[in-house]
């Protein structure tokens, strides 16, 4: 597999990146990508806003260097977990990967303190982009 | 005979005021007649004959009085047995069509959810992979056309999907509340209908029920109608009134009546009623005095009460403290203006 072209010339650093999506289909699909496209490490992952909230309060939390959200979850609101993990203060960047990022929905996540929002469907190619440029 | 006599003195053993009245005005009857008779030297049969007979008349008088009183009595009775019993079938109405509409809204909400994690995932998870496949290096040129032209058609059909679970049930309401809600579906109608659509809406206390009805309100009252598009503009208003909460979408400068039909006509009895069974109200304001204007009222708690609001303002103005304000043109429904007093 061809890495995505902004890896190319990276540095070997691996992101170590959570992620909170309910579908288990789509997450295998993530984790590839990340894994093998932006030279990302998935450190973990919850399906609910009660497993993110719980992996939130662990120690685990304050290594990762990006927090992936999806809105719709089994439990819960994406956007709950967003606002629980910018309360707890993470140093890690908060990124929102959705299928319903209208204008209206990327608002609120920008306001609750996003660093991005990603389209799930249309914006795959921008969020890992974005993880690499982490990596630097 | 004797069981009418029986009858009788049962009603009047059973109405002993009655009958003390009667013996009352008997007695006075009788003390004054004696009196006046006796001073006019009437003889003494004659006064007895007089006696007996304006005894006779006060009790059928009375026989009568108490007759007329029963039949009141009993008339006022009926009545409210009539009106207990259309209040308990208007009860069973509203409880009804409660039900209908929340099954319905259940089954739209699990169609959504169903459309969202299985084919939302199915078709995404796709897209996620083709674009992998898309990467994959030495593809011929043609090969890579074809998949492009796949991925343009996964696109459509989660653009497709989409529309269809936001319509089924707006996941806006769930994630950003009622009133940033009513705003996008303002400026989405003024898109499709080509006309302004003023929003004016602020935060409100209603349940998640509540606020789902008053999104179908609105929802049913700028649906496209193919003589009102393009002529006049509409105000929509969700403000806070009497314990409650008021939502008028008015048209000015075209009228409500452009969609009088009778499936429109239906639409606002189903509307109605479904306010209605959550203890609010649906009318139609006069359109001389108010414009074109239809207005609904939710009381904030989910109690259903018999109370009547007290309309805010209903003059074309309105004077209310708005949270949200948003106007939508034809000419840029995404140019939508919004200003917020928070």
């Amino acid at each position: 597999m061809k890495p995505h072209p902004s890896v190319l010339a990276q540095p070997a650093r691996r992101i170590k990146t959570f992620i909170v999506e309910d579908n288990a289909l789509i997450f295998e699909r993530l984790v590839e990508m990340l894994e093998e496209d932006a030279n990302a490490h998935v450190l973990g992952s919850a399906v609910d806003q009660t497993g993110a909230e719980a992996w939130l309060q662990s120690g685990e939390a304050f290594d990762a260097d990006l927090l992936i959200i999806d809105i719709f979850l089994q439990q819960g609101s994406g956007l709950d977990v967003l606002e629980a993990a910018r309360a707890r203060g993470l140093p890690c960047k908060f990124v929102v990967l959705t299928n319903y990022a209208t204008p209206a929905i990327r608002a609120r996540c920008l306001a609750l303190g996003a660093d991005s929002v990603f389209d799930k469907s249309t914006e795959v190619d921008e969020l890992l982009t974005y993880c690499v440029a982490l990596q630097r | 005979m004797a069981a009418a006599q029986g009858t009788f003195w049962a009603r009047m053993a059973a109405a002993p005021r009655t009958v003390a009245v009667m013996v009352a005005l008997g007695l006075i009857t009788v003390g004054v007649g004696e009196w006046a008779l006796g001073r006019a030297g009437v003889a003494a049969p004659l006064r007895l004959g007089l006696h007996a007979l304006s005894l006779s008349g006060w009790c059928l008088a009375c026989a009568l009085l108490r007759e007329v009183r029963a039949a009141n009595r009993r008339h006022r009775i009926e009545q409210q047995q009539v009106e207990t019993e259309a209040r308990v079938r208007a009860a069973a109405l509203y409880a009804s069509a409660a039900y209908l509409v929340n099954l319905q809204e259940d089954e739209r909400a699990r169609l959504a959810r169903e459309l969202h994690d299985e084919m939302g995932a199915l078709l995404t998870s796709s897209k996620l992979e083709l674009m992998r496949v898309r990467r994959v290096p030495g593809a011929p040129t043609d090969v890579l056309q074809k998949l492009g032209a796949l991925e343009l058609q996964i696109n459509q059909a989660i653009t497709l999907k989409r529309s269809i679970i936001e319509n089924l049930r707006p996941s806006s309401l769930d994630h950003l509340g009622l009133s940033q809600t009513l705003v996008t579906l303002c400026e989405t109608a003024s898109a499709s209908l080509q006309i302004p659509v003023h929003c004016t809406v602020r935060d409100v206390p209603l349940d998640k029920d509540a606020q789902l009805a008053v999104y179908r309100l609105v929802q049913c009252l700028l649906e496209p109608s193919g003589e009102a598009s393009g002529k006049g503009e509409i105000s929509v208003t969700l403000a806070l009134a009497n314990g409650g909460v008021q939502i008028d979408i008015r048209r000015e400068g075209d009228s409500v009546d452009a969609h009088a039909g009778k499936t429109f006509d239906q639409a606002l009895l189903g509307l109605r009623l479904r306010m209605e069974a959550r203890g609010g109200t649906l009318v139609a304001l006069d359109a001389a005095t108010a414009g074109h204007c239809i207005r609904a009222w939710l009381p904030a708690s989910t109690t259903v009460t018999s109370t009547q609001p007290t309309w805010l303002d209903d003059g074309h103005g309105t004077s209310l403290t708005n949270d949200v304000t948003s106007t939508s043109t034809r000419s840029d429904a995404s140019a939508a203006r919004f200003q917020s007093d928070h």
